[in-house]
């Protein structure tokens, strides 16, 4: 379950975590049932002797990090390869864990590659350099703004009603045009990773998690294209 | 033409390190976003904007997967970084507000780019998801 856990928690999707799991079991001959369901894992694993146990585990958020999750991933690797003892995983579950709230990635880095993800963008939709650097700034600000909100729906309108309304404030002191700028900044609160898992597990007909997300990601994204709508309406 | 793809490789590379990739995959996270945008750029020159996100995905896709396959890691640094720069985010908004102004020529322009963006990335993630698992299972007999 901690395994699972913390696949699902780092950005793992659903098919990849049942497969792990399943391998897992497999490699110590135990019969291991396991359903990753929108934000709910259920775990079954059934010994030699026929007894069974089942747990039940509700995630409420995530948080990408494909560095952590390559961590996860290549431990799980090395279990398929040498399995080891489980009192070997069980510490070592222990000491990644504690590594991994060790890891803390740079802050600033963070905040440049949002800003150059914001400019980059902005050029990508025939922006010319102001209106790059303008949605550079608008995107980062932003972005710095919201970063601790965990509901993600509130955190894209807050962001989208922000971001059209910083452009409107640029407007009055320059002539910019609000599409280069607006199509770059926003792109930093597009939920990618979410509708690409979904789009995975709906192909591997894991339909139930896989449309959850998918909703999910309309709804997130929604939720940004509406917040910049109503921003529209009050500055018209 | 040119300065949209140089700027769409530092989009995507943005991106893969907002998703903190690993360091050793950001380059290739990176290219795969540009190579999917150049061609998006030129498939939509000469066959539109539909043919242009199918195939642009497709791309991504497969690309992901042979990076993945290459480094021996993951293949969503790869695929959620390169896939972003065709979410129809600005369409979907300019839809809206369209729709808000009254103008529902233009509304239903964006919300046709809209629905064609998303369900082009669909399609296109979907066939090189399943292009990838038949390669898997042969792999596997042989």
């Amino acid at each position: 379950m901690d395994l699972a856990r913390e696949l699902y928690y780092y950005g793992s999707n659903a098919t990849e975590i049942e497969n792990y799991i399943t391998q897992i079991g497999k490699t110590y001959e135990l019969d291991v049932q396991i359903a990753s369901i929108g934000t709910v894992l259920y775990i079954t694993v059934i010994d030699r002797t026929g007894k069974s146990l089942t747990r039940i585990e509700r995630i409420n958020y995530t948080s990408i990090d494909f560095e952590k999750l390559s961590i996860w991933e290549s431990f799980i690797k090395k279990i398929l390869k040498e399995k080891p003892p489980f009192t070997f995983i069980r510490d070592e579950i222990k000491r990644i864990k504690y590594e991994n709230k060790n890891l803390v990635h740079s802050f600033s880095l963070l905040i440049i590659a949002v800003f150059i993800a914001s400019f980059s963008f902005s050029f990508v939709f025939k922006g010319n350099l102001l209106e790059s650097f303008i949605s550079g700034i608008v995107g980062t600000t932003v972005y710095y703004v919201t970063i601790n909100l965990k509901n993600k729906i509130l955190r894209d309108f807050i962001a989208g009603f922000s971001i059209y309304s910083i452009i409107e404030v640029f407007n009055l002191f320059t002539e910019i045009r609000t599409y280069p700028i607006l199509a770059g900044a926003i792109m930093v609160f597009v939920p990618g990773l979410l509708l690409t898992n979904a789009i995975m597990e709906i192909g591997d007909r894991n339909l139930v998690s896989g449309v959850s997300k998918l909703v999910e990601s309309v709804f997130i994204l929604g939720a940004l294209v509406l917040g910049a709508g109503i921003a529209t309406a009050i500055w018209r | 033409m040119l300065l949209r793809i140089f700027f769409s490789f530092f989009a995507t590379g943005g991106f893969a390190v907002i998703f903190k990739t690993p360091k050793k995959s950001i380059f290739f996270a990176a290219l795969t976003g540009a190579i999917g945008w150049t061609l998006y750029e030129l498939v939509n020159l000469k066959f539109g904007y539909e043919s242009a996100i199918i195939i642009s995905s497709l791309s991504i896709g497969l690309l992901s997967y042979f990076f993945s396959y290459i480094l021996n890691t993951n293949v969503h640094p790869f695929i959620a970084a390169g896939i972003i720069p065709l979410v129809p985010g600005a369409p979907a908004f300019f839809t809206f507000q369209s729709f808000i102004e009254g103008n529902l020529d233009t509304a239903s322009r964006y919300a046709y780019e809209t629905f064609v963006g998303a369900f082009g990335i669909v399609i296109g993630i979907a066939i090189s998801t399943a292009f990838t698992n038949l390669w898997e299972r042969k792999k596997l007999l042989d």
